[in-house]
């Protein structure tokens, strides 16, 4: 239904997740197969597919135990892989045409594949887990099934699958955006957090501040951060829930039907269009879709709601670092979004304890909040705040998994000649960064066509890519632009000579 | 004035008993007693008017006031006890829980010419003074704070002893706004205020209170010091010989003017007497004109003193530092870099990273040396810190640490070449030259032998050259120096 009819034109795109260590004799070979996409294909094409990749992943094992096959690029397809779990690969297979829009960078497209996976972790625990709880496979499928779809259907254009290309390349997927404060806001902002970690008693609180798209604080380690970040500014941030342009016809039916009958939709809805002889959709135990559009709103007490996990249902999330499942609460105050994660240990009597930190959080923080929202909206500079005239870049931090860029607006002024080139750029330094473990200190300079500088700076687990277009003259005007970028903006990290 | 009556007919008579004129924080009231009512009625006298300020309750038909250090005293003589009140603040509260009188320096009546010491004293501390009756008939109370006791042939001067008084308090906030507008024994005040905020803390107080009872210390500090009661002085006199009391565990990072203690001392002392308060407490008691407490006061006596029994919940201590520092910001107050290094010791200690990166990217810790060192120190167990500490190194450009660290990191190349660029010289050279021949990389150690003695000048005379210049042409190598 729904789902297969909207997929982009069939053999363009396609995403698999399978499972090695499943389906080793013969005739149980699509035990293996826990998701594909499209899903309207046959069996043996999505055979065909996996038995390619397990073929390749098994001889690159040979050579290369630790890391095996990272792409294959045959004639009409890259093959993007992605081990998520021990054993258990996702791959994308995207068609290359002579249309100079479709040019990818390989890593750019397995940022993805990590990043619906980790989204994934986030919400339902590991694949193998999953699998483990109902070695069947009709458990972990039914769940992958509505998530990974509900997470492609944020990349459709009209009927067309719109993957990251060289237009996004001064973009970086799994990393977390953030705010600069002045030290008092940054005072008041921490003294919030100080109240939301007592919130539910004794036990601390986790939190997560967001202004507007922009992390503002957050108690979580780096990697739990860039997931609730990114989930955050996917569905719950207030552009995100103004944007209800996203959905399109499958949604809105999706949506129409949940309201019918909130209990099954999604593993119905699905089941029906899954060819997969998984079995379940009786298995009784409702499917939730955490990534599923518009099912979020703002109540009256200033929290969010969803029906999501079900009616007046708290959602729960799992942190990786502690592996505790943690509620979600998420609060909203003008541009500002408050996640707070409550520990299970703290929630003893469901609902009602739930609404006794929410009440906390009512009580004690809402001045803080206010005063933190007020002191944040004067002291920023709007959507072009971190605009820096005469430069488009790409700051990567590694270490904290933090990028900031131009804003989009101004990178989509620069020629499309720049971006390619530094889309290639981008393509060698992964190549050279995946060759060796170690962190290393990196300059590239390549003139592109239309004599625009694409340069590229490593130091030490920090990156920037930058685009020159007006320093046309020299190599050094262009060295000399980024030395002073760096000194100004990045307080000399980049500085070499 | 008004007057309740008991009867309609009956007419208020209003003796001169009743009415008491009073000054408290250089205002004039004058307090009725209304024995119908049983309230205590008071009017504030401005230049030109005469408003009413409120009543309070009087549970004695006798009757007396005392103003004691701006305080007014109620004594209840039927009850026998004394109700304190803060006329400063609006609120119609007693300070503490009634008190009553107590003896103190009494040595009987042969020494009657002296006048003696009473004071306001929970009865537990009483020692024993069976000998006299508090609240004679034949006590006659003088303005403001005397009492003539025809029956003893003494005269008697009220104190207020500040310790019963926080005893029987429990409102720790307004018990601390009282203690700092005391101005008698403002060292002693002072004392009693370090004593709570200790205390509060060390109980676990929540938060919420605690950053209360914060926010009123550093606001009458940042008062007392825009009015002029508060002097900061440095003092270099006794900068040998003064230790510090309750001293924290980095006492040897003292700051770097030596170690100057801040001290208040009244304004016109002779600068001969300034010596440490706290060393010195019981003489200059009378010198202090203000109980105010400096923010680094505070971290010394309050946050450095309870670190060592606060680690298990450096949390909590997290959070009040916190405060304490949006506290001190929101007045413009500057505080001891230590405080910052204790801060980063805590966040590390409870492995919260990502919080620790926010405080020193958001410079809630304001960059240091001392504090780049404990990141680098933290960093040990976390690479993420431990480049924080470096970056800071650099911006601070704190050459000779900053390529010291890089090159201990085993980043010597980088560290060479910053080096090279900003002409530091002062790093033992053998430090590159040792990491580079460790590493086995014999191109590195020749470019390193050519940048040194590039660098150095007579570089190429010293046995250092030789012996690695040596150790290259040795393993054959036809790497060119």
């Amino acid at each position: 239904m729904g789902m297969a009819s909207m997929s982009s034109g069939g053999e363009s795109f396609r995403l698999c997740v399978f499972d090695l260590r499943r389906g080793q004799n013969e005739g149980h070979e699509l035990d293996k197969i826990l998701f594909f996409y499209p899903p309207d294909v046959t069996f043996t094409t999505q055979l065909s597919l996996i038995g390619l990749s397990e073929g390749l992943i098994t001889f690159t094992r040979l050579f290369s135990p630790e890391a095996a096959c990272e792409v294959i690029e045959a004639e009409r397809h890259s093959h993007v892989f992605y081990e998520a779990e021990p054993d258990i690969w996702m791959v994308m297979v995207v068609e290359k045409n002579k249309e100079i829009e479709a040019t990818w960078r390989v890593d750019a497209l397995r940022r993805m594949l990590k990043e619906v996976h980790s989204l994934f972790v986030m919400f339902h625990g590991s694949i193998r887990a999953l699998l483990e709880k109902e070695p069947a496979g009709g458990l972990i499928r039914s769940h992958l099934y509505p998530f990974i779809t509900d997470y492609l259907n944020d990349f459709i254009v009209g009927k067309k699958l719109q993957l990251p290309c060289f237009r996004d390349t001064l973009r970086e997927r799994e990393t977390v955006q953030m705010l600069t404060l002045a030290r008092d806001a940054a005072l008041e902002v921490q003294s919030l957090v100080g109240v939301l970690d007592s919130c539910a008693g004794t036990v601390r609180c986790h939190s997560v501040i967001l202004f507007h798209d922009l992390l503002v604080s957050t108690t979580l380690s780096p990697d739990d951060t860039v997931d609730l970040f990114t989930f955050s500014v996917m569905r719950l941030t207030t552009t995100a829930l103004s944007s209800g342009t996203r959905s399109w016809s499958y949604l809105r039916k999706g949506s129409s039907l949940s309201q019918i009958s909130s209990r099954s939709t999604s593993a119905q809805l699905l089941g029906s269009s899954d060819p997969l002889p998984s079995g379940n959709g009786n298995d009784a135990c409702r499917v939730v879709r955490p990534l599923q559009h518009d099912k979020w709103s703002k109540g009256k007490d200033s929290f969010l709601v969803t029906d999501i996990w079900g009616k007046d249902a708290t959602p729960t999330i799992c942190l990786q670092q502690t592996q505790e499942r943690v509620y979600l609460l998420a609060y909203q105050y003008k541009s500002l979004t408050l996640v707070l994660l409550v520990p299970s240990a703290a929630i003893v009597n469901g609902e009602l304890d739930i609404s006794f930190v929410k009440h906390q959080v009512t009580e004690n923080a809402s001045t803080k909040i206010l005063k933190v929202e007020e002191k944040i909206s004067k002291g920023w500079g709007g959507e072009n705040a971190y605009h820096v005239s005469g430069y488009r870049y790409l700051l990567v931090d590694n270490d904290m998994e933090v990028s900031r860029a131009s804003p989009p607006g101004k990178v989509a002024t620069l020629a499309k000649e720049s971006l390619l080139a530094l889309n290639k750029l981008r393509e060698t330094v992964d190549s050279e960064k995946s060759r060796s473990s170690q962190e290393k200190d990196m300059e590239i300079c390549i003139r592109a066509k239309n004599n625009a500088w694409a340069i590229a700076r490593l130091t030490r687990g920090k990156e920037l890519y930058m685009a020159l277009e007006k320093a046309s003259e020299t190599l050094l005007d262009a060295t000399d632009s980024v030395q002073s970028f760096s000194n100004r903006y990045c307080s000399g990290a980049f500085s070499m000579d | 004035m008004t007057m309740a009556k008991s009867e309609s007919n009956s007419k208020p008579i209003l003796s001169s008993g009743d009415v008491h004129l009073i000054t408290v924080y250089g205002r004039i009231y004058c307090l009725q007693v209304d024995r119908e009512a049983m309230l205590l009625h008071s009017y504030r006298f401005y230049r030109d008017a005469v408003v009413q300020q409120g009543s309070l309750p009087i549970y004695s038909t006798k009757l007396s006031v005392s103003v004691v250090d701006n305080v007014l005293l109620v004594h209840q003589i039927d009850a026998k006890v004394v109700i304190i009140y803060d006329l400063f603040v609006d609120s119609r509260a007693p300070v503490s829980a009634p008190l009553p009188l107590l003896w103190r320096g009494y040595h009987g009546s042969d020494q009657s010419s002296q006048a003696a010491n009473k004071e306001n004293e929970s009865s537990e501390s009483s020692t024993s003074n069976e000998i006299l009756v508090t609240y004679e008939d034949a006590w006659t109370f003088l303005v403001p704070d005397l009492i003539l006791d025809q029956t003893n042939k003494v005269l008697w001067r009220i104190h207020l002893d500040l310790e019963a008084i926080s005893a029987s308090s429990s409102d720790r906030t307004s018990l601390l706004e009282f203690l700092q507008r005391r101005k008698l024994e403002a060292n002693k005040a002072k004392q009693l205020c370090l004593g709570i905020a200790r205390a509060i803390i060390l109980e676990r107080r929540p938060a919420s209170q605690v950053t209360q009872a914060i926010d009123v210390l550093v606001t009458a500090y940042s008062y007392s010091v825009k009015a002029g009661t508060y002097k900061d002085i440095k003092n270099e006199k006794t900068t040998a010989t003064t230790p510090t009391v309750g001293a924290s565990p980095d006492n040897e990072r003292q700051r770097p003017s030596g170690s100057t203690i801040d001290e208040e001392v009244e304004m016109n002392l002779p600068s001969g007497s300034e010596e440490n308060m706290f060393c010195a407490d019981e003489q200059q008691e009378s010198q202090l004109s203000s109980p105010a407490i400096s923010p680094d006061e505070l971290y010394k006596f309050v946050f450095a003193s309870v670190e060592e029994m606060m680690v298990e919940e450096s949390e909590y201590l997290v959070a009040i530092i916190t405060e304490f520092l949006r506290s001190i910001s929101a007045e413009k107050l500057k505080v001891d870099l230590n405080i910052y290094v204790m801060t980063i010791r805590l966040l590390a200690y409870s492995k919260r990273y990502a919080e620790l990166s926010l405080f020193t990217t958001n410079k809630i810790i304001e960059p240091s040396k001392e504090v780049a060192l404990q990141l680098l120190e933290s960093g040990r167990q976390n690479l993420r810190v431990r480049k924080l500490g470096l970056d800071m190194l650099r911006q601070l450009s704190l050459h000779h640490d900053y390529i010291s660290s890089l090159v201990q990191d085993g980043y010597y190349l980088e560290a060479l070449r910053y080096a090279q660029k900003h002409k530091v010289t002062s790093v033992r050279s053998s430090l590159f030259l040792e990491a580079a021949f460790a590493s086995n990389d014999l191109q590195h150690l020749a470019a390193i032998l050519r940048v040194l003695s590039e660098l150095i000048p007579g570089f190429k005379e010293t046995s250092e050259y030789y012996t690695f210049y040596g150790l290259l042409n040795e393993t054959g190598s036809s790497v060119a120096v």
